[in-house]
């Protein structure tokens, strides 16, 4: 038998009312990756004296962007994500909503896929997130470029996609601890028996 | 709370994303057709981030502060002999700087010239690194209640650094020259070349529209040329670096990437406004110009009245 005493409901699709401190406590979850990479661009837009901490920037949010959507996207949901864009648009003043855009359609496609993606090794994973963030800074110089209507030199794209790759695996082993956390995984990814277990004798 | 059937609700998931999407790309939109719009949202974003910038500004510097003593502190004695055979240097050099503005000033009372206006500046501390893929830009905690004004020049302690561009109520927008958008008239001190100064997100930003018979040279100093108003000519911008045959940098003076303080001058209009003239030149009668001479010129608004 399973720990969990509400399998059976949620099998069903049914499932009690949660209590008001179980409802902060999803939210607090679902929110806490948005807002910690939130936190993590304002803290570095400010001058910390790191070397290419600006161009770090973009390529931070466009790893956690993929990572989380493929692994708990229930945690970076599209408002979310648009929001995040936003806040880069704003802090780097590009035109607005362009890194907005770019997000949304990289998370999209990184949901539409997730399944796949899921089954992948880690280095399969890696080099299709490298593609994906390649379609994504080309994505940006296309649409930056056609607004300023100026073809703009390419090199910080590429720089920004190395980048991103180079960000992913370091950020995605510390990410996938807090994911198994958050969605009430052990470590190991094994389901963590509920904290109430019914008596077995009766 | 409203409560939804389960496959209402997920039709209504399946529906955000591509809501968003159409929200951002009215976002672009937006932000392309009221430009002052979109100016005016990001500056009221800078400034209501600038004290919550100045907190998070404080752990970082510490933090950088430390390491660099630390790095100081493993290179003490290299440092301390660099330091000394530098000291010495400077001291002669010291000499002569003291003795060529004197001779400047012999000179410049012998010739009664006439100063330039001493700038007024401001100096305030970066308080964010407000740049992304393409753009470069540094955000200053001070506003137009310091005296800080669209256009003034951002000098950084070594060089020239950049230009105010937008100016919020408690913060303004210095955009550096390494920023893609950044176009400065520059002349190389030793050669006298013109050129434009082309930044492209590089760490050094490109010399462009130099006379094909007149090259930079490798290694001279570039520094601001006066052809634009509210820029002085003659500050100190880096040297000449030629990447590859005809393709010459400019390395700048300015630590572009640890800015932390920057001083913002105001020169005022430095272009000087010519007098009302119009393009030819003034026709002065001499007392011996007989009137056969001026039979063919057509009268000019300077003919004097009556005259011809």
């Amino acid at each position: 038998m399973s720990g969990d005493p509400l399998a059976g409901f949620r099998e069903t699709g049914l499932s009690p009312r949660p209590a008001f401190i179980q409802r902060v406590d999803g939210w607090a979850r679902r929110l806490a990756p948005g807002m910690f990479i939130c936190l993590v661009v304002l803290f570095l837009s400010a001058p910390t004296g790191l070397p290419a901490v600006t161009a770090l920037l973009p390529s931070f949010v466009l790893a956690s962007v993929f990572f989380w959507s493929v692994w708990m996207p229930q945690a970076m949901p599209p408002p979310g994500v648009f929001m995040l864009g936003l806040l880069l648009d704003l802090i780097g003043f590009s035109p607005p909503g362009v890194s907005a855009l770019t997000l949304l359609l990289l998370h999209g496609a990184a949901m539409r896929f997730r399944f796949s993606f899921m089954r992948m090794s880690f280095a399969a994973l890696w080099i299709v997130f490298a593609f994906c963030a390649l379609c994504a800074c080309l994505f940006q110089w296309f649409v930056t470029s056609a607004l300023s209507l100026s073809i703009l030199p390419l090199s910080p794209s590429l720089f920004e996609t190395l980048l991103a790759a180079g960000l992913y695996p370091p950020l995605a082993a510390g990410s996938i601890h807090v994911c198994r956390w958050l969605s009430g995984q052990d470590p190991k990814g094994r389901q963590r028996p509920a904290e109430y277990v019914p008596d077995q004798r009766y | 709370m409203i409560r939804l059937s389960i496959q209402n609700r997920q039709a209504l998931e399946k529906l955000v994303l591509p809501l968003t999407i159409l929200v951002a790309i009215a976002t672009i939109l937006l932000g392309q057709a009221d430009r002052k719009l979109a100016d005016k949202g990001r500056m009221l974003f800078a400034d209501l981030m600038t004290p919550f910038r100045s907190l998070t500004a404080q752990p970082g510097m510490v933090l950088s502060d430390a390491g660099q003593q630390l790095r100081g502190a493993v290179r003490l004695a290299g440092e301390n002999a660099a330091l000394r055979a530098e000291n010495e240097k400077l001291r002669g050099w010291y000499d002569v700087a003291l003795s060529l503005a004197q001779e400047n000033q012999t000179l410049k009372h012998n010739l009664h010239w006439m100063p330039d206006p001493a700038p007024s500046f401001v100096t305030g501390r970066v308080v964010a690194d407000a740049g992304g893929v393409y753009g470069h830009a540094v955000l200053i905690g001070a506003g137009p209640s310091s005296g800080i004004r669209l256009g003034n020049i951002a000098l950084a302690a070594d060089g020239f650094a950049g230009r105010v561009t937008e100016v919020g109520e408690h913060s303004a927008r210095v955009l550096l020259i390494d920023d893609v958008a950044s176009r400065i008239p520059v002349t190389m001190e030793k050669s006298g070349t013109s050129a434009i100064m082309t930044g492209d997100r590089s760490p050094t930003p490109r010399l462009m529209y130099y006379p094909q018979d007149h090259y930079p040279a490798e290694g001279e100093r570039v520094v601001t040329g006066g052809q634009i108003s509210l820029l002085p000519a003659g500050l100190p911008v880096g040297t000449v670096h030629y990447l590859r045959p005809g393709q010459p940098v400019v390395v700048p003076y300015a630590h572009l990437d640890h800015i932390r303080i920057l001083r913002i001058f105001n020169f005022g209009t430095t272009t000087i406004e010519p007098p009302d003239a119009p393009g030819r030149i003034p026709y002065i009668p001499s007392p011996r110009t007989g009137p056969s001479l001026r039979a063919g010129m057509p009268p000019g608004p300077f003919a004097p009245a009556g005259g011809g």
